[in-house]
């Protein structure tokens, strides 16, 4: 309790003055002669008793007016957050801020909020005003504030806690523009479960917050919330081989501190448990899991990667994610030498190797184009570029192709009688394994003596997927290629390419160099028959088509985009949707949007796989677009449920905000409080009041009232008579 | 109050008035005015008839008008020629010497003033008077005489009475039991505060000796109604402790305290046949008289 004017209470030595005027009354009463004094005597002994209980009454009812009346006089008062001894505060004007982020699906914890709130609700009085806003929702539920309280009630039973995460900050300020219009007692309240991870964006150049924050939290109090949570799920279509051979990688998460043992890990793809997995996770650390998975046939596969029975918090124990398994392989060939003669086309064999054509079940699909026309052709369009015996290229086309081999493209060079070193070691020095020096002739072809003098083919690197094959019967014809000319190189740092096949005098025949997330294999000799008879080998086919395969761009979740919900997703449709684009949520719902500039964005709710469908219908009579198909997750921010720390809105709050923090009792926090004052002082001069009305009455002659009650009932007085 | 103030003498002239003898013979000329006849009765010369003169009669006693109107000697006679004795017997306590603020005298010269008036009366018509006070310490008597000269000692008696000390009742009715003759008139004066049962008794015992008790109570307005207000230290005229009290808290209880007591007093006259008169010191004195006379008419 403190008070306005503390001096004043030096008054209640008054206290003594009704004993002091007692005891002087008594010793100046009047002296008053009477003969009868003996019957007076035995009345005074009869009514001693009740004299003396009167009396005490009397007295201390006098002591108590004047020490209620110093006190009152001090103006005493104390600081109430809470609403019940505090009748007659000012009205006030309220900001409710209720956190719905995923995180308050943990257990019971909305439950709670929405109790507490409506507790905090309870206390307010008629003439005070309310709004009511969510961290999620950039708009109100109950976004002005309002004096009927009941519209906060009914807003908060339609209430249930989103996926999304919070936007505390942007919600506070919000909140401190509608208080900015009132000029009534401002405060802020908010209810939530102040975890780390809901407040991870707090910086100290954030705006503050001017008006007083007062914080509920729904959190046990001191107790720490274990919790597990699929953070990433990573996938890349197995390289090298042509099966389809899928690694999956799932992050695992523990925020809690300790450690968790045999949790229960299941992958599902397309509604089926594919595998499960018991794992152990070390307190605040994370871990990788992966399995193998063989996808069979084509179109859009979804995925879920989930923690059965982990923790209360169910919705960060899974993880979604979808991928396309492709059937065709695009090919660009870049014919530098072609000829109206088939079998002296550049091409003819390597076209014929990858799909013979009509009738054929190959999944390679080629596209031969000349040099200039490779301006007309999106590469982005394409899994492997193969250069024959192309001259030069150009600029543009060289930083086309660096882009294209960095994001996961393969290129495939081989040479010829066209290329100009000079031009390639300068346009593609970036991509070849080795710099060109020239070309080295060892026979013609036409030269009897040439058995002689070409060389062969030596062993391959058994272990390089492209040539696990070549074990088998019929590899060998491989090394019984003859070899009439090839390219020599320049030499070049040893870890900057791979010779993967050489010639049987050790000049490197194929070489392999990784660049970025793509490959580039390079052949020193040529695809036709012009400097090697190796197209009319039997290992020419396998050989073409396993390097092709392997090159070719794969499947992966790398630099995919990860969509979170409540966070826009572009999805780009030119060309695919002109008019308008359906896209369904997990739960069914649907929501149509319009195209601008070929793309439609969108702000998922709900945490799942998405599909995108067009209104219209293609030729192929379907409008879904799998390959559209996106996966949305919960921001795992969330997770991390350890209490906040005390202090962590001060970089929010104004200086003397936050200089007076303090806590509350029964597991709620208040940082900073509206400290209703309540002043006491009318209460006391009511106390006075009391005690004067009570003195008077018992005070008063009792003649006077027995006279008035003998008026009131009609009783006379009572009289002696002589 | 006021009418009886036309009518009656006031007390506070009547307490300027020089002596006893002149307030006793002004309020008996009053008396007489208002009562328009002789009270005498039962007098020492109560004509009966006529009767011849025979030789050996007192001559003093022929009546010389008749002799005048019929030339014969005719004497008197008496009836009964009585031989009056009164004693008024006056409580000379403390607890008499009280006025109140709406009482003009204190008991006890208001009852001297009553006393005085009878005794004039008795004397005036030949009656012997006497009289007694009592209190703790003094006890005065004085014996019955019809002198003239007697009326003075008992004026004076009554004039000197002392009004402190307890009441002592028994030592009075005692004496005057042992020397008042029976067929005598008391008269007791008295507040009759303090007083016992057996003095009382002692009461009953003077009239069961045949002798005429009237007994005059008398009190003061303020012990019956108790009428101060506040904080008062009361003190007792008769040496008791003092008593400091709100007559507020003990007024009921004491009215009726003082209601019995009185009643127990008249009862026991009236019991014991004694006359029984109660008065307030506020009553004209006159009326006390009367109302003493008019019984024995």
């Amino acid at each position: 309790m403190n008070f306005v004017q503390p001096l004043y209470l030096l008054g209640l030595l008054a206290a003594g003055l009704p004993i002091m005027v007692h005891l002087i009354n008594r010793r100046e009463a009047a002296e008053q002669p009477f003969p009868a004094l003996e019957m007076l005597m035995e009345s005074d002994q009869k009514e001693a008793r009740s004299i003396k209980v009167r009396r005490w009454i009397l007295m201390a009812l006098r002591v108590m007016a004047v020490l209620l009346l110093v006190l009152a006089l001090a103006k005493p008062y104390f600081f109430s957050e809470s609403a019940t001894g505090s009748a007659e505060r000012v009205p006030q004007s309220v900001v409710y801020v209720l956190d719905d982020s995923f995180s308050m699906q943990h257990g019971d914890w909305w439950d709670r909020a929405v109790e507490r709130l409506d507790q905090d609700l309870n206390r307010l009085k008629p003439w005070d005003k309310a709004a009511l806003l969510t961290t999620t929702r950039q708009e109100g539920p109950v976004g002005r504030l309002v004096k009927k309280h009941d519209h906060l009630r009914r807003a908060l039973d339609d209430l249930s806690p989103s996926q999304k995460k919070g936007q505390l900050h942007e919600r506070l300020l919000q909140a401190s523009n509608l208080l900015s219009q009132s000029d009534r007692h401002r405060e802020i309240v908010v209810i939530g479960d102040w975890t780390r991870g809901g407040l991870s964006t707090i910086s100290e150049t954030s705006e503050t917050i001017p008006d007083p924050i007062r914080r509920i939290s729904v959190r046990e109090e001191g107790q720490h919330e274990p919790n597990l949570a699929v953070t990433e799920v990573d996938y890349r279509e197995q390289a090298g081989a042509d099966e389809r051979t899928w690694m999956i990688t799932a992050s695992v998460r523990n925020y809690g501190p300790d450690d968790r043992e045999d949790v229960e890990l299941q992958f599902r793809i397309g509604g089926h448990v594919v595998a499960t997995e018991l794992i152990d996770i070390p307190g605040d650390e994370s871990i990788q899991t992966s399995i193998s998975h063989q996808a069979e046939g084509e179109g859009v596969r979804r995925g879920m990667v989930r923690l059965v029975d982990a923790d209360p918090l169910e919705l960060d124990n899974e993880r979604h994610f979808t991928f396309q398994l492709r059937e065709n392989v695009e090919v660009l060939l870049v014919n530098g030498a072609p000829s109206s003669v088939p079998y002296q086309d550049e091409l003819f064999f390597t076209v014929r190797a990858l799909n013979p054509g009509e009738g054929s079940e190959s999944e390679l699909i080629p596209t031969t184009v000349t040099p200039s026309a490779l301006d007309d052709r999106d590469l982005q369009n394409f899994d492997v570029v193969l250069l024959a015996n192309v001259a030069q290229v150009s600029e543009s086309h060289a930083d086309s192709l660096q882009s294209f081999v960095e994001s996961g493209g393969g290129l495939f060079v081989s040479m010829g009688d066209q290329v100009e070193t000079d031009a390639y070691n300068k346009q593609l020095g970036d991509l070849l394994p080795k710099p060109l020096r020239r070309v080295k002739r060892l026979a013609e072809k036409d030269d009897p003596d040439a058995p002689v003098k070409v060389t062969h083919i030596g062993t391959s690197r058994d272990r390089h997927p492209v040539f696990r094959v070549f074990d088998l019967p019929g590899g060998a014809s491989l090394q019984s290629a003859s070899i009439y000319r090839y390219t020599l190189l320049q030499p070049s740092p040893p870890e900057q390419s791979t010779t993967l096949l050489s010639y049987r005098n050790d000049a490197p025949a194929l070489l392999e160099r990784r660049v970025g997330k793509g490959r580039v294999f390079m052949l020193t000799t040529t695809l036709d028959r012009e400097w090697t008879d190796l197209p009319l080998k039997t290992a020419f086919l396998p050989l073409i088509r396993r390097s092709v395969l392997y090159l070719a761009r794969r499947a992966t979740s790398a630099g995919e985009e990860r969509h979170r919900v409540g966070e826009q997703v572009e999805i780009d449709v030119s060309g695919l949707i002109d008019e308008r684009a359906i896209i369904q949520a997990p739960d069914g719902n649907r929501t149509i949007l319009e195209p601008q500039d070929g793309t439609v964005t969108f702000v998922p709710e709900r945490a799942g796989s998405y599909e995108v469908w067009a209104d219209e219908v293609d030729d192929s009579g379907r409008n879904r677009l799998d390959g559209l198909a996106f996966s949305v997750n919960v921001n795992t921010d969330e997770s991390n449920l350890r209490p906040l720390v005390e202090g962590a809105l001060d970089p929010w709050r104004a200086k003397s905000e936050s200089a007076s923090n303090r806590e509350n009792t029964g597991g709620s926090k208040v940082e900073a409080t509206s400290k209703q004052r309540v002043n006491l002082w009318p209460l006391l001069l009511f106390g006075v009041t009391l005690a004067l009305l009570f003195e008077t009455l018992i005070g008063t002659r009792r003649s006077v009232l027995k006279r008035l009650w003998r008026r009131a009932t009609l009783q006379s007085d009572p009289e002696i008579d002589v | 109050m006021s009418d009886m103030r036309q009518e009656y003498l006031d007390p506070d002239i009547l307490e300027e008035m020089g002596n006893m003898k002149i307030r006793a013979r002004t309020l008996v000329d009053g008396l007489l005015t208002g009562l328009h006849r002789s009270p005498h009765r039962g007098g020492a010369v109560e004509f009966a008839e006529y009767t011849k003169y025979t030789p050996g009669d007192e001559i003093r006693h022929i009546d010389w008008k008749v002799y005048g109107k019929t030339d014969e000697y005719y004497i008197k006679e008496y009836e009964d020629e009585t031989n009056l004795r009164a004693y008024v017997l006056v409580d000379g306590s403390g607890s008499m010497d009280f006025a109140s603020e709406q009482a003009p005298l204190t008991k006890l010269r208001y009852v001297s003033f009553v006393a005085a008036t009878l005794a004039y009366l008795f004397l005036r018509q030949g009656d012997a008077v006497g009289g007694a006070s009592f209190a703790e310490s003094t006890h005065e008597y004085l014996p019955a005489s019809s002198k003239e000269s007697h009326l003075d000692d008992l004026f004076y008696l009554l004039d000197h009475l002392p009004g402190t000390g307890e009441t002592n009742f028994e030592e009075a009715l005692r004496t005057l039991a042992e020397r008042a003759p029976r067929r005598s008139m008391v008269l007791i004066f008295s507040d009759f505060l303090g007083i016992s049962e057996d003095e009382m008794d002692l009461i009953r015992v003077l009239r069961a000796q045949r002798r005429d008790v009237s007994v005059f109570h008398v009190v003061d307005p303020a012990e019956m109604k108790l009428p101060y207000e506040g904080l008062r230290l009361f003190r007792g005229l008769e040496g008791q402790d003092k008593l400091l009290a709100d007559a507020d808290d003990l007024r009921d209880d004491y009215i009726e305290r003082m209601r019995s007591h009185l009643e127990s007093v008249k009862s026991h006259c009236q019991n014991g046949d004694v006359e029984y008169h109660r008065f307030s010191t506020t009553h004209p004195i006159e009326r006390i008289c009367l109302e003493f006379l008019r019984r024995r008419l």
